[in-house]
């Protein structure tokens, strides 16, 4: 590689030209001024005193990547309207000029391509492949320079810049004073960066989000993988359906009806008889109240008591509805039936109880008064023996409910979660690649 | 057409999602079970305002 040394005008510094003939423009390193050499006589473009210190790759270092010895010979700051990022020009002599680009700690390696990409409907055709567009068209301006370039650069220079992606593939399209450049940047890992140039990795701390950005970058539809992963996600489900349904579905076996009685509650009562023939099932309760019942609720404590170990497995149900009438007319909240799914229950033969607690909203209902008075317990001070009523005002109110059980019930939950986590994936893709539109 | 990496991950992701329904399945479980009270006290009526 021939290196030619000139002078700087500005502080009389010797600045070494790495890419002699080529380059047209160079930064000091010493002071930091911009310099024209692409005439015999080096002129100063702009004196510029800033550091360029701190540098992810110095200028000078050397560094194999893709099997080739590269040199960063200049180094630009640009920015736009939302983010700032790093160009490193390398230079070999054989191989000509690359771009190194750190963007938001992600490192992209870039080369100008010979054959151009043609315009499509909304995006570019390259190599027989079709990159779609990633957002609108940005003013890229620039704000550091150090270093040297095969064009004339400094602080302040302005482009438009595009940018069209496949994958990790990203075609950028610059255009400035009627010129057009494209470069195709691909990415690579911080740690070949780092392990290359013998600088420390800036995207290490990155590495799960570097992924998971990759992971969600979707190629164009006709090359997208999206339609055959959503086609395995609805087979999925399907296949979960039928195995749920086969595994774990039935019908009821168990009918039985019970008066339930408003403002108190009882305990104990056998509904009936459950037998649970393989090693785990599903248990499921539905209990539904009598369609006149309203502002009425309802708590209904089950237990399925293993005959024989007396092991009791417990599960809660609630049936609330209730009815009015405001301003905007007549409303109804809640619902008549309720169904209770109790999970895990081993094989065996199961009595199944259930205590109840109803009560009416906003307060439970005053006992009727009834006019055939027991003359001898009036106030109804001692209930008649073995009832259990209230005696004389003990027209409790009570309301029907029917429960119907079984084994082997169809766990909606469970099939309702597998379809949310088969799909979120896609779903995400399909919003991350539609989100600028 | 080629399986892309991120589809061979899909698909071992869905296959662990199917393992998982025959798993659970055959041993009835389910995180919507009903076994605990979803309230301590009781309802406290409607919500309707």
């Amino acid at each position: 590689m021939t290196i030619q040394a000139v002078t700087c005008p500005q502080c009389g510094g010797t600045v070494e030209i790495r890419a002699a003939g080529w380059s047209v423009a160079v930064a000091c390193g010493q002071c930091g001024s911009e310099l024209d050499i692409s005439r015999p006589e080096v002129t100063l473009i702009t004196a510029w005193h800033e550091s360029v210190a701190g540098l992810p790759l110095p200028i000078g270092r050397r560094g194999v990547l893709g099997d080739v010895e590269w040199e960063v010979i200049g180094a630009l700051t640009r920015h736009d309207d939302e983010d700032e990022w790093h160009e490193f020009l390398l230079f070999n002599p054989y191989s000509g000029y690359a771009w190194l680009v750190l963007s938001g700690r992600e490192w992209q390696f870039g080369r100008m391509p010979v054959d151009l990409p043609s315009s499509g409907t909304s995006g570019v055709r390259w190599r027989g492949r079709r990159f779609r567009r990633d957002g609108g068209a940005t003013t890229m301006t620039v704000s550091r320079v150090a270093g040297e370039f095969y064009w004339q650069v400094r602080s302040g220079d302005t482009a438009t810049g595009r940018s069209y992606i496949q994958g990790n593939d990203i075609l950028s399209l610059e255009e400035s004073d009627g010129e057009v450049t494209w470069t195709h940047l691909t990415t690579v890992r911080g740690a070949d960066v780092a392990r290359a140039f013998d600088v420390p990795d800036v995207t290490h701390d990155h590495a799960i989000g570097h992924a998971v950005h990759g992971f969600l970058a979707a190629p164009p539809m006709d090359d997208s993988d999206l339609p055959a992963m959503v086609g395995m996600g609805l087979v999925t489900a399907l296949l979960a359906l039928v195995l749920m349904l086969l595994v774990g579905g039935g019908s009821p076996v168990m009918h039985e009806a019970m008066a339930v009685p408003v403002g108190r509650s009882t305990t104990g009562t056998r509904l009936g008889t459950i037998v649970v023939e393989r090693p785990w099932q599903f248990v499921k309760i539905r209990a539904r109240m009598s369609d006149d019942a309203s502002n009425r609720w309802i708590d209904l404590d089950y237990s399925l008591v293993n005959r024989n170990t007396q092991r009791s497995i417990d599960a809660y149900g609630l049936i609330e509805f209730y009815r009015g009438t405001d301003s905007d007319g007549p409303w109804t909240e809640g619902d008549h039936a309720t169904s209770t799914l109790v999970a895990g229950v081993p094989r065996g033969t199961y009595d199944l109880y259930v205590d109840t607690n109803a009560h009416g909203w906003p307060s439970d209902p005053a006992p009727a008064y009834d006019p055939r008075l027991d003359p001898a317990n009036p106030w109804a001070l001692t209930a008649p023996s073995g009832t259990g009523s209230s005696g004389s005002w003990g027209n409790e109110e009570t309301i029907a409910v029917a429960f119907e059980a079984w084994p082997g019930a169809m766990p909606w939950g469970n099939w309702w979660s597998e379809l949310a986590l088969l799909f979120t994936l896609p779903a995400v893709m399909i919003w991350w690649r539609y989100r600028d539109r | 057409m080629t399986m892309t990496k991120r589809l061979m991950l899909y698909a071992a992701w869905c296959l662990s999602m199917l393992a998982g329904a025959a798993i659970s399945s055959y041993f009835a479980w389910s995180p919507w079970s009903d076994e605990d009270k979803p309230q301590a006290n009781g309802p406290s009526g409607p919500n309707h305002k």
